[in-house]
């Protein structure tokens, strides 16, 4: 209970601008005030105390914003109170995490529900039958002619019918006389390391990489070609010009991998459709690739 | 707070923009005025001492008078300031709940004593909160440029646009208020 007393003296106190004011300055010493006054007057002493850690922890701050504005400078953004931010993130967060929550409930009724296999069913596997398998059909065929297989690079071609059947499909093949000139793999390692050592020198970059790529495969068919056939000076450049090198695909039938060029064609298609192309024979490929890499990788090194 | 002889020279110096005058600026003032904002404003307290101090860097080469003239002029920009930022949040219709708001001050937790309040919390800040808990806003405000702000009367009404009898009428009632709390509280513990 509050006796009235204590509201009297404040009453009093109206009447005496003079001592109202010392109250709320905390230096009033009335002997006839009464006791709560003195923790009213701790309290103002309190709230009047000097600076605390907390409310200075911004000065570097804003007293460079204060220092760009009194210079006339506009003021893009104001120094934020940490605690508006930390609010302003937990919000982005937990926003974050509903929309993730609702999409990850969203897909999981789809998939118990079989929406998305139904959908897939009815509407992407037509789609793509009508609209992608053409395309892939269209660049497939040209393929096609030149790699019996259907799946050239992962699995081996199939057996070859016999020697009767075998010329009839590649007649004109038989008659290329580019023939000769594929790439056979068997003098292959001799040649390798050849241009392996030449573009050695060769900085390691991609395209002389791919150079000595070509000049592997171009260069390996001279030096098996003279124990066979002497008569064909050139058998790189002027692919079409000995009938002679028609003979030794027929002397030597049981090879693995013909698939020759048209007389027409020069290596560079010879390359991306002949033996090299294929699993056994991309390894000795690459591994000339390699060579130069490393070569060069061992004299930096 | 700057003693009235050095006011004008650190006052100009602030206006050419030197360092050292805005930060003893800074430094004087800046306690009291955001104790002043977190009673009134808890939740942007800190924004709107800023926007303050910015003001107050952009007009200080036009400011003439003495300290008690210059506080007068922070504690009117620190009230519009939050006139602005409560019509601000009227409009927006949405209010951040400051961390204060789930732990008020309670006279309970004191076992009724301000006294065993104050030195509980050790804070000029709880002081603050403690002294104008139980205030109508219109008093609170006026007890809080009196006390916190340390103005007189004639400044406060100036502020508050109203007259001065008006203001010490406020200040009278707050003084009832907190007799009856503290006298009653006292008395009850």
């Amino acid at each position: 209970m509050t006796t009235d007393r204590d509201v009297l003296w404040a009453d009093l106190l109206q009447f005496d601008p003079p001592s109202a004011d010392k109250v709320w300055d905390g230096d009033l010493r009335d002997p006839d005030a009464p006791g709560w006054y003195a923790d009213l007057g701790s309290l103002i002493h309190q709230a009047r105390g000097p600076a605390e850690v907390d409310e200075l922890v911004d000065e570097p701050g804003v007293v460079d914003t204060m220092r760009r504005a009194s210079l006339g400078a506009a003021i893009v953004a104001l120094p934020r109170h940490r605690g508006v931010r930390s609010f302003g993130r937990v919000v982005a967060m937990k926003a974050a995490a509903a929309a993730t929550t609702v999409s990850m409930v969203g897909v999981a009724a789809a998939a118990t529900t079989g929406i998305v296999a139904t959908v897939a069913a009815t509407v992407v596997v037509p789609a793509i039958q009508e609209k992608v398998r053409p395309v892939i059909e269209r660049v497939v065929p040209v393929e096609s002619t030149h790699t019996p297989s259907s799946t050239p690079t992962s699995t081996p071609p199939p057996a070859r019918p016999p020697a009767g059947a075998e010329c009839q499909p590649q007649a004109d093949v038989c008659a290329d006389p580019s023939a000769p000139v594929v790439v056979d793999p068997r003098p292959a390692p001799l040649a390798e390391p050849a241009p392996a050592v030449g573009t050695a020198a060769a900085p390691a970059s991609t395209e002389p990489t791919a150079a000595a790529t070509d000049t592997t495969v171009v260069e390996a068919p001279p030096e098996p070609a003279p124990p066979e056939s002497t008569a064909e000076p050139a058998p790189v450049d002027s692919a079409p010009a000995a009938p002679a090198s028609v003979d030794p695909p027929r002397r030597d039938p049981p090879r693995p991998d013909p698939a020759p060029e048209e007389p027409g064609q020069p290596f560079a298609g010879s390359e991306a459709s002949g033996p090299d192309n294929e699993p056994g024979a991309g390894g000795e490929h690459g591994h000339s690739v390699e060579m130069p890499d490393k070569a060069a990788a061992a004299r930096t090194g | 707070m700057i003693r009235d002889t050095e006011l004008p020279d650190v006052v100009e110096a602030a206006g050419r923009g030197e360092h050292w005058a805005l930060t003893e600026l800074f430094r004087a003032y800046q306690p009291r005025l955001l104790r002043y904002l977190r009673a009134q404003a808890p939740e942007a307290a800190e924004d709107i001492a800023s926007e303050v101090w910015i003001c107050v860097a952009r007009g200080v080469n036009h400011f003439e008078g003495d300290e008690s003239g210059f506080r007068g002029w922070l504690y009117t920009i620190a009230r519009r300031r939050l006139i602005e930022h409560r019509r601000r949040l009227a409009r927006q219709r949405t209010q951040e709940l400051c961390r204060d708001d789930y732990d008020a001050p309670s006279a309970s937790r004191h076992g009724g004593d301000p006294a065993g309040a104050v030195l509980d919390r050790l804070g000029a800040q709880g002081a603050v909160d403690e002294l104008v808990a139980e205030l109508t806003p219109e008093q609170a405000e006026a007890v809080l440029l009196r006390v916190v702000g340390g103005l007189p009367v004639a400044e406060v009404a100036r502020i508050m646009d109203r007259p001065a009898g008006s203001v010490r009428v406020l200040c009278h009632r707050a003084l009832r208020r907190l007799a009856v709390r503290y006298g009653d509280e006292v008395r009850a513990g």
